[in-house]
């Protein structure tokens, strides 16, 4: 069984639209999930369904063999983090230290055991200097991190980014971005929720939602060269790539589409 | 700006700063009830004396205190005037005649102007006040020439009413220091971790005291946001032609709904935005939770704890015999 | 007339940095008809501080600003009317929920020309005229702005700055959050009322791609200086850029790249897609 399956998920808010309609995903272990759509595809409601925040209308939804409903729910939030898009509407505590100790304590982890965590995970996301500090002295890309070393503290091993990069300026954005890649290569199960063509690059494999339903999941590489997928999801794929896709399926052009193709991928 | 404002808490060394937050809100709390029960001005006085003695020894800053002062300044000064003019009780101290004039009105509309344009040119608000009321009395004292508006009248004030307005003032001074030197001296997130504590026992009659104390947290952690949203919210709507300093009231009334309304809604976008994150934290309601956050008593704690119950039975005794 | 900036600097106190100086030394002009400036720069560099001085929402510590043939100074002047400066340029912020506030669309995009004392069925006029102008149709008049998508907030918050028919528009990050399509309907019609009423706009963005491609006058702010004030075109042939914070637009990027790695020697100054493809297409066949 894959460590999540999600089978004929359905969600809506009233009974007439469905935000999310049928649909079906397995995601393995460590892999690094990319989640694209229009605004209104269903994306965030997606990622709220996982963690049991929405209870689906229909479907079910397995992590790592645990069913997810009213009573597993606890369980499976030990499993899962979420990182919310609006770095200040997630910061519980009074200090950086206060709020990754939050989630632990809510597991009633001991205190020693705590502050070694803390150290251990602060000092992961480079904010150990900050424990004391107060959210108002942070800056947005500051506020990410703390979140996701209280979710690492809480030992998850699956983080959802639910377009946790939109409200940062670039050199932030590109910052959490090469974070998550240490994330990814450490093991954990990624699950990116994200607009950002550029950003949903880096992952093994991209989902595109529209209108509530998977239009397409597959290996990176194999989705970006199928142009139409992104004009019927109103997305745009960068430069390099609509370059690439736009040239002559000549041999001549092979190198300069390879050569667009690496750029795309390691830019 | 930012957090300085709530409480006014300032870093500092000195007893005060290492006392566990339950003993000084206990201590403040039996002091202040201790101070209610004395009687006469000589008392109070002794206890404003040990009040300072007992700053002193804290290390605390004169100067901090009289700061935190400065708000309820003028009501002090409202308070003492009111009970010396309205107490007519005792023996008459002061006794002076007074009269209303032609010339005297004129005089005093004169003094008026001339202490509302120094005002504006001059930074000693107080003393120009303290100037124009010794005018003013100066004025209904001497001038008894031209023709009399009403019958001469007498400005009398009773023993009563100034040992009642300094009575008043004194207590008035003391609590107020307590509680200053109770909030300079404490983070407001211990201060609310120490009420916590305190009211843990009201579990029993169903008061949920942690979830209070982390509602109280969480809005304290959020004061310096909402400033700055604030802020930025008057700038956008100044943008738009909104003249938060001028204007008549109806307009006013719209300028503060423009501020108002994006704050609102703003608010409520956060609370559910933040339920979330804390219940996928596993934050559950009403669960048992370990803390990062411990409060340690120490002998100091003792020691202060039992000083205030002496205090406390000595102003009752004091009371009763 | 237009905006004058003479060696303005702005310095404020913050409890987390202390007295910490946005902006410093700035001397610009901005002519009020035909400009249409990009103004960049890195986050911190300055560029909000800068926008709110010019319609006189915040006063230089130093220095004089001229505003419509107002002088701005660190003192409040009684004998100016700042309020009206601000019809006269109207700034857009970055996030419309802190301008939203009215129960119907109509009525918030009205409010910013009833404060100007603009009688009401002339504020409705121009409301509806603003909306539409921003791409969205008469039936979001009676809608309730909260219940719009973020795309649509944005153009609503647009469409209230429009409306007060102001002489130089100032936008901050107009297009972000915005998805590609929306991004070009915006600069289309900002350009649009440029090029049609001759109105000065200035946008505030960190998308080079579309400074590159529509912008002939370009702000660079960087550690509270302005560095550079000119062509997008020059600024771009530069190779210092990375230590002024600032990217190159993607074509270049891309098309740089290619140069180096398969050793062609395209011409990489390309604004569009098309025209790179152009390039490459040139270069291979060669």
């Amino acid at each position: 069984m894959s460590y999540i399956e999600i089978e004929k998920l359905s969600f809506s808010y009233n009974e007439k639209t469905d935000v999310l309609r049928d649909v079906n995903i397995k995601i393995e272990k460590g892999e690094w999930i990319a989640v694209l759509g229009h605004n209104g595809s269903g994306k965030s409601t997606l990622a709220k369904t996982i963690v049991g925040l929405l209870e689906p209308k229909a479907g079910q939804i397995t992590i790592d063999n645990i069913v997810l409903n009213e009573d597993s729910a606890y369980e499976v939030r030990k499993k899962v983090g979420i990182v919310f898009q609006n770095p200040d509407n997630q910061f519980v505590g009074v200090t950086v230290r206060d709020d990754i100790a939050f989630g632990m304590e809510n597991l009633c982890i001991p205190r020693e055991e705590m502050l070694e965590r803390i150290k251990f995970y602060a000092k992961k996301v480079n904010m150990l200097d900050f424990l004391d500090k107060e959210p108002a002295n942070l800056s947005g890309g500051q506020k990410q991190r703390v979140a996701i070393a209280g979710i690492l503290a809480m030992r998850s091993d699956i983080i959802i980014f639910d377009e946790a990069t939109s409200m940062l300026d670039p050199y932030a954005r590109e910052d959490l971005i090469d974070y998550i890649r240490t994330l990814h290569k450490e093991g954990l199960t990624i699950i990116m929720i994200t607009h950002d063509i550029n950003e949903a690059l880096m992952a093994d494999k991209i989902l595109v939602m529209n209108k509530g339903e998977v239009y397409a999941f597959e290996e990176t590489q194999e989705i970006m060269k199928k142009q139409q997928v992104f004009i019927d999801s109103h997305l745009e794929l960068p430069v390099s790539l609509t370059l690439a896709n736009s040239l002559k399926d000549d041999e001549q052009y092979k190198e300069v589409r390879d050569q667009l193709w690496e750029y795309a991928l390691t830019k | 700006m930012k957090s300085v404002i709530i409480g006014q808490y300032i870093p500092g060394k000195g007893i005060f700063y290492q006392l566990d937050p339950r003993t000084k809100i206990v201590s403040v709390l039996f002091i202040m009830i201790a101070v209610f029960m004395l009687q006469t001005v000589t008392q109070l006085l002794v206890a404003l004396g040990i009040a300072l003695i007992v700053l002193f020894l804290g290390r605390i800053s004169v100067m901090k205190v009289i700061k935190g002062l400065k708000p309820i300044f003028v009501l002090l000064i409202f308070t003492f005037v009111f009970q010396i003019l309205l107490n007519k009780e005792g023996e008459i101290i002061v006794d002076q005649e007074m009269q209303l004039t032609i010339f005297s009105v004129i005089f005093l509309i004169v003094a008026f102007v001339l202490w509302r344009v120094a005002v504006k040119f001059l930074k000693y608000r107080f003393i120009l006040f303290l100037l124009f009321v010794a005018t003013v009395f100066t004025i209904l004292i001497f001038v008894d020439f031209g023709y009399s508006i009403v019958d001469s009248f007498n400005f009398r004030v009773y023993e009563q009413g100034i040992r009642m307005s300094v009575f008043v003032v004194i207590r008035l001074l003391i609590i107020i220091t307590l509680s200053t030197v109770l909030t300079l001296t404490t983070k407001p997130t211990d201060l609310t971790q120490g009420l916590e504590k305190l009211m843990h026992p009201l579990k029993k009659i169903g008061f949920d005291s942690e979830s209070f104390a982390l509602i109280i947290s969480i809005s304290l952690r959020y004061i310096p946001t909402i400033f700055d949203e604030a802020n930025k919210i008057m700038l956008a709507q100044a943008s738009r032609g909104a003249d938060f300093s001028e204007g008549k009231l109806k307009d006013k009334l719209k300028q503060v709904i423009s501020l108002l309304v994006p704050m609102f809604i703003i608010a409520f976008m956060r609370s559910e935005e933040l339920a979330n994150a804390m219940e996928s934290r596993n934050f559950v309601p009403g669960e048992k939770r370990t803390r990062i956050n411990v409060l340690v008593f120490s002998y100091k704690d003792i020691l202060t704890t039992v000083f205030s119950i002496i205090i406390l039975a000595s102003a009752i005794m004091l009371r009763v015999l | 007339m237009g905006i004058r900036f003479n060696e303005v600097s702005y310095d404020y106190s913050s409890f987390a940095e202390g007295l910490y100086t946005a902006i410093r030394d700035i001397n610009l002009s901005i002519t009020e008809k035909h400009e249409f400036i990009a103004l960049v720069g890195h986050t911190g560099s300055g560029k909000s501080t800068l926008a709110k001085h010019m319609n006189a929402l915040i006063f230089p510590t130093s220095g004089s600003l001229e505003i419509f043939g107002n002088i701005i100074t660190s003192k409040r002047n009684k004998n100016i009317k700042y309020n009206s400066i601000r019809k006269k340029v109207g700034l857009v912020f970055q996030f419309p929920e802190y301008q939203l506030f009215e129960e119907t669309v109509e009525k918030d995009i009205m409010f910013g020309p009833l404060n100007f004392k603009i009688s009401v069925e002339e504020a409705k006029r121009l409301a509806k005229e603003a909306l539409n102008l921003v791409g969205l149709d008469d039936s979001y008049l009676k809608r309730n702005p909260y219940n719009l998508s973020g795309g649509e907030k944005k153009r609503v918050s647009i469409a209230g700055i429009l409306a007060m028919d102001p002489e130089i528009l100032v936008l901050d990050e107009p297009t972000s959050g915005l998805d590609p399509a929306g991004k070009r309907v915006l600069m289309d019609l900002f350009k649009d009322i440029n090029q049609k009423t001759g109105k000065t706009v200035v946008i505030i963005t960190h998308d080079m791609d579309l400074v590159y491609q529509y912008f002939n006058r370009v702000l660079v702010m960087n550690d509270s200086r302005l560095i550079y004030d000119g062509n997008p075109d020059d600024l771009f042939k530069r190779d210092d850029l990375a230590e002024q914070h600032l990217d190159y637009p993607n074509t270049i990027k891309v098309l740089k790249h290619l140069n180096e790695k398969l050793n062609l020697n395209m011409n990489v100054y390309q604004k569009t897609n098309e025209d790179a493809l152009k390039e490459i297409e040139r270069a291979v066949s060669v």
